[in-house]
């Protein structure tokens, strides 16, 4: 029995992640090869998820915010550039 | 899973306070630290999140063990962090309610074969359909709608692409749940695009 257009919906998304293998893959191929409307389904399927990862790389990183954090940053590491043979006092000693 | 000789690199870096490591990694993560928190907690307050996300992880990197990348690590933090601030009202449409609006999808007839196929679109690259401005607004406004376990998995899989053990880890959900979320996630946004295909409307 090859799988119907519905659960050939649902492995197309699968196949995005993890490839199907074996006789599943063969039935997918078989179905796929008579079916415009699930090859149609599949090719849209992945622009979408690529829409998606574009659409969130249009997310510019805030520069105020990373100001802010990078002030941060450095308060959390105060003594500055470790200078010549200047040992912190800590005993977990940052190698530059 | 052993850390990478870069990831070692860049976390001793950090350690020793290197700004320009710091803000390398800030750019390199936000837009998907932000798309997390966005998800989760909302836009209003998702760079409060990040910047929560991102005190805590420097208080923490010290015993940053390497178990999972710097970035799913990061990532965790982020989720956490935004479940915090979440809206009370987050929906989370459960796995059981998914499952029965796909056994009843109109789009398909009796025997589960198309009856309603989506068209052919003109636009065939992300590039080219994301000229469009308003399809742009209308995926964001579309995203939103989305039951939030759906949109996180969406957003740290394919805008993310962190791997599916990553995913199952972060979200605490079987990878058979986590492909149902991708898959609905997905024909969601497939059908988005299609409908304004059709109608150049959202
Ligand atoms: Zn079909």
């Amino acid at each position: 029995m090859l799988p119907t257009c519905k659960q050939v919906a649902e492995q197309l998304s699968e196949e995005i992640d993890q490839p199907l293998t074996g006789f599943k893959k063969f039935k997918l191929k078989l179905h796929l090869l008579m079916c415009v409307y699930c090859r149609r389904y599949g090719e849209q399927l992945n622009i979408s998820s690529k829409t998606i990862d574009l659409l969130a790389a249009k997310n510019k990183p805030n520069e105020e915010l990373r100001e802010k954090l990078l002030s941060h940053f450095r308060e959390c590491h105060q003594h500055p550039e470790p200078r010549s043979d200047s040992n912190s006092d800590s005993d977990k000693s940052n190698p530059s | 899973m052993s850390q990478s000789e870069e990831e070692k690199q860049i976390i001793e870096s950090l350690l020793a306070g290197n700004e320009l490591t710091f803000k390398q990694i800030f750019n390199q993560h936000y837009s998907l630290m932000y798309s997390v928190a966005q998800s989760i907690a909302g836009g209003a307050i998702a760079d409060e999140v990040i910047q929560e996300a991102w005190v805590s992880a420097l208080r923490a990197l010290p015993k940053f063990e390497g178990r999972s990348s710097l970035k799913s690590w990061l990532i965790r933090i982020v989720a956490n962090e935004a479940k915090t601030r979440r809206r009370k009202e987050a929906r989370n449409v459960s796995l059981e309610a998914m499952q029965e609006n796909w056994a009843t999808d109109p789009r398909f007839d009796e025997r589960a074969h198309w009856s309603n196929p989506s068209s052919q679109w003109h636009g065939d690259t992300p590039e080219d359909l994301l000229l469009a401005d308003e399809l742009q607004d209308c995926l964001k406004k579309n995203l939103a709608k989305l039951p939030e376990n759906q949109r996180v998995a969406l957003q740290m899989r394919d805008a993310g692409g962190l791997s599916m053990d990553e995913l199952c880890n972060i979200l605490e959900v079987s990878p058979s749940n986590i492909r149902v979320l991708l898959h609905r996630a997905r024909d969601k946004v497939l059908q988005v695009i299609d409908h304004f295909q059709k109608t150049g409307e959202c």
